[in-house]
């Protein structure tokens, strides 16, 4: 027996609906250990030892006699090639994904 | 060309979609820069993928099928577990959405924003233009103003 139409639900009668889509509330401890947590503590830790690495065996690096640690902005351009190769190996992942999601 | 898509390819959508404008397949194959007969062979694959998805939809939800509407995408369906009746919409906006029909209460609901938006969409894609009054409504009548027309009974 079918009833006469009156309005139309995307729920069933009695169906428990999902709850609003709010933002969760983040405490400020939950993003500290966020932000400081083992990863990046490891990060740190590494950049230092090869800031100092680098520093101490400079001479033995740099056999042209030239300086170029320091000099014309070797770190900016290091840190530029990073984020731009990262950001790339990003962008691939990313298409190939998308690429692999369309074609199923 | 997934479940909720209807298996239509973003080209099939798009074939789709300008088919249930009333357009000539000639139209359509111009406006796309292909032959008539390829425009023809698209619409029986649109159809056998639209047919698949509405009785999977209806299998999944565990309905009885009234009526399928392949070019305007909508079936009428029943509910045995609610004693109700159903309609299932596809549409390239929001893809396929299954519609109790009964009372509803959408002043208790936390959801009528994301409906309402959902419906604005579906009204949009399906030329249906609403009014103030439209506006006005709850979601639940809304829906039926712009998918009861589909209904053939």
């Amino acid at each position: 027996m079918i009833r006469w139409m009156v309005n139309a639900c995307p729920f069933a009668p009695g169906v428990a609906k999902p709850g609003s889509m709010a933002a969760p509330f983040t405490p400020r401890l939950t993003m500290r250990r966020r932000l400081v947590n083992w990863k990046s503590g490891l990060l740190v830790l590494s950049f230092v030892s090869l800031v100092l690495l680098y520093s101490y065996s400079y001479p033995s690096l740099n056999y042209s006699g030239t300086p170029f640690l320091f000099e014309d902005g070797y770190f900016i351009r290091m840190s530029l090639y990073t984020y731009v190769s990262s950001m790339l190996g990003f962008f691939i992942k990313k298409y190939r994904r998308g690429k692999r999601q369309g074609s199923r | 060309m997934t479940f909720k898509v209807g298996y239509l390819t973003p080209r099939e959508a798009n074939i789709w979609g300008l088919r249930r404008s009333d357009r000539s397949q000639s139209d359509i194959g111009r406006e796309l820069g292909v032959s008539r007969q390829a425009v023809h062979r698209a619409y029986h694959i649109i159809d056998g993928k639209v047919e698949q998805a509405f009785m999977e939809a209806a299998e999944t939800n565990n309905l009885t099928v009234k009526t399928i509407n392949l070019v305007e995408g909508v079936m009428e369906a029943y509910s045995p577990a609610h004693d109700l009746p159903v309609l299932v919409s596809l549409s390239n906006c929001n893809g396929l959405k299954v519609w109790y029909l009964y009372e509803g209460n959408c002043g208790s609901c936390n959801l009528e924003s994301s409906c309402r938006s959902v419906l604005e969409a579906e009204a949009e894609e399906r030329g249906v233009e609403l009014n103030a009054l439209h506006q006005l409504m709850a979601p639940t009548q809304l829906a039926i103003e712009i998918l009861g027309r589909y209904r053939v009974d």
